[in-house]
């Protein structure tokens, strides 16, 4: 089979043939390996219709990364370093000076250097994460940020306000003639099949790639990760092994697929 | 090659280590001067239990896995549902022993099981049990245990699996279709790059081309499943039966519920009024969350016992109460229906 004639079935099974085409497909269909190979496109092309929607956190990489950089800037102000540069002081004082006196002023400069940074960093408007995030529904965790004090001028430009998230859908319906839908529903009998393994594959892999992030050190926040594990992981998800009847040539048994949605299968008894 | 000479070298081990207990009551199938499968005498009337992906047409020999002596074997019933059929020895076989005994429960989650393949034993995981399964061509439910073998195993369908204590606990019925993309899978997230992609269809495709082992994901029947076949074999009727009401059911993937697709007619369903469409909402007051709440259901009822349903026809609820039949009643649940993933 030619790249054309698997063009002309992915038109097909996609609904977008014309009539030129048409004949053109309709002749292809006698061979077994194009009817086979169709059949799969139509297969895959409804699957595809009736995905699941992903979390709107994953609509857009521009929320991930105003996710994770909230979470990464989060002020961690611990009064425990502010007791270094007197730590420092003492420690200088009761070394022994080896060059005379003038260097024992060093560790003194340095513990004045220190206070004064510290007394910039409390004087400093930093943006804090609200805590009603928590309280958001799954997939819209996206950090308000607020100054605690309103500055005239903002610190940085981290903080934009929340846009609103538009699904790809919406996007698609703005864009397309409603007259002329991109996907018209095959009349072929439906034979029902899993999703690709792919998408179940890509998504397992992301959660558990996530969950390795959440446990590893790192500027993303844990809390952010795991949440976008659970996001991830909290599609619905349970599986069921179809035995097939062909058998596998390298191992000789039955042949076995899983599938995510059991939802597509017609179970006798 | 040296990953090979390894490999050999531990298989040969472990058949050695093996051979001291080595079922007695193993033979192994040859058909054409080569071996072919493997099978196990369940019953001292002489049967054979074997899958059917082990029994190829034409005459088939057996011997033991020490004799060397053979006996002709046909077979005497086969079950549709499970695929697994029984041998019957056409003359006395020197050296088998005594029949098997089955494993009442599945081997612990994690333990070493033993599967004995035509080639000799390999050893495995038992990785997880009750996993719902859907046998084609009969469509129907039925529970499976998931184990890995960390090699590439060859012609391993039908290996009688083995735990700890010896019992017989399964028949390996099925292997996962995309091997590699198990292995591309563990690669991919472990930030790995998966070679082959995810590339479908593993026919004869080496699977040692991801890994260094390789891993083989297969599936065999529950102990449950087994002692009901087993039983119904050896039983007055020689038969194996599976509890049934006649319908075909799926879900909707909307809500989740559960929809008749078909009635068959003269089935229980089809004489309490059951009509496609309806809604199975419980099952004996339990309440159904997906179409396999539904079969788990169905596979774990006595056959002639009183089944009670709540539906919902157009919203309207009603309760029935059928009677459990026998899935022999209806050849149509295991010919004509064949729909469903391939």
């Amino acid at each position: 089979m030619t790249e054309h004639e698997r063009d002309l079935l992915l038109l097909a099974a996609y609904g977008e043939l014309d009539e030129v085409d048409e004949k053109r497909f309709e002749a292809l269909l006698a061979n077994p390996n194009a009817r086979a190979e169709y059949e799969s496109l139509v297969q895959l092309s409804q699957n595809s219709a009736a995905a699941p929607e992903p979390p709107e956190c994953q609509f857009t990489t521009e929320h991930l990364r105003i996710a994770i950089l909230s979470n990464a800037v989060k002020p961690s102000r611990k009064d425990a370093w502010v007791l270094q540069p007197a730590v420092a002081v003492l420690g200088g004082g009761q070394e022994k000076p080896r060059g005379g006196w003038v260097w024992t002023l060093f560790p003194a400069l340095g513990a004045l250097a220190c206070l004064a940074v510290i007394a910039a960093v409390l004087s400093t408007p930093v943006p804090t994460v609200d805590d009603s995030r928590a309280a958001a529904p799954a997939g819209t965790r996206i950090a308000r940020l607020e100054p605690t004090t309103p500055p005239a001028q903002p610190a940085f430009e981290l903080a934009p306000a929340p846009t609103p998230i538009v699904k790809p859908q919406a996007r698609r319906k703005q864009t397309r003639a409603p007259s002329a839908p991109r996907f018209t529903p095959s009349t072929r009998p439906r034979t029902s099949a899993p999703p690709p393994p792919a998408l179940t594959m890509v998504a397992k892999a992301a959660s558990e790639s996530l969950v390795l992030a959440a446990a590893e050190p790192g500027p993303i926040h844990e809390a952010t990760a795991l949440s976008m594990a659970a996001d991830v992981s909290a599609m619905p998800e349970r599986e069921l092994v179809v035995v097939s009847e062909r058998n596998s040539l390298v191992t000789g048994a039955q042949v076995a697929m899983e599938v995510s949605h059991p939802g597509d299968v017609v179970i006798g008894g | 090659m040296w990953s090979s000479v390894v490999s050999l070298a531990l298989a040969a081990a472990l058949a050695q280590a093996m051979a001291v207990q080595a079922p007695p009551s193993v033979v192994v199938l040859e058909s054409l001067g080569r071996p072919v499968g493997i099978a196990g005498l369940v019953d001292s009337g002489g049967l054979l239990l074997a899958h059917r992906s082990a029994v190829p047409q034409g005459q088939l020999l057996a011997r033991t896995l020490a004799g060397e002596q053979r006996a002709v074997v046909q077979v005497a019933a086969s079950d549709e549902v499970t695929q697994l059929v029984v041998l019957r020895l056409n003359q006395p076989l020197p050296g088998l022993g005594a029949p098997i005994k089955l494993a009442k429960r599945a081997p612990t989650l994690g333990s070493k099981v033993i599967a004995w393949t035509p080639t000799g034993p390999q050893q495995g995981e038992y990785v997880r049990g009750g996993l719902p399964g859907l046998m084609k061509p009969s469509m129907r439910y039925a529970p499976l245990s998931e184990l890995r073998f960390e090699t590439s195993l060859d012609r391993v369908g039908g290996a009688l699996l083995f735990d700890g204590e010896g019992h017989l606990f399964g028949v390996l019925s099925a292997t996962l279709d995309a091997v590699d993309t198990v292995v591309a899978q563990r690669t991919f997230a472990a930030g790995g790059f998966a070679g082959g992609g995810f590339a479908g269809g593993s026919q004869g495709m080496a699977n040692q081309q991801y890994g260094p082992l390789g891993l083989t994901v297969a599936y065999a029947l529950e102990p449950s499943v087994l002692r009901r076949v087993v039983a119904g074999f050896a039983g007055p009727a020689g038969v194996v039966e599976h509890p049934s009401l006649g319908v075909f059911f799926t879900e909707d993937v909307q809500n989740g519920a559960v929809l008749l697709e078909r009635v068959l007619p003269g089935s229980p369903a089809a004489r309490a009024g059951l009509e496609a469409g309806d809604e199975v909402v419980s099952v004996d007051g339990i309440r159904l969350s997906s179409a396999i709440d539904f079969a788990v259901a169905l596979f774990g009822a006595e056959i002639g016992s009183t089944m009670t349903l709540q539906i919902a026809r157009r919203g309207e609820p009603r309760t029935v109460a059928l009677v459990v039949a026998s899935h022999l009643d209806f050849p149509e649940l295991t010919k004509q229906q064949r729909r469903g993933p391939e």
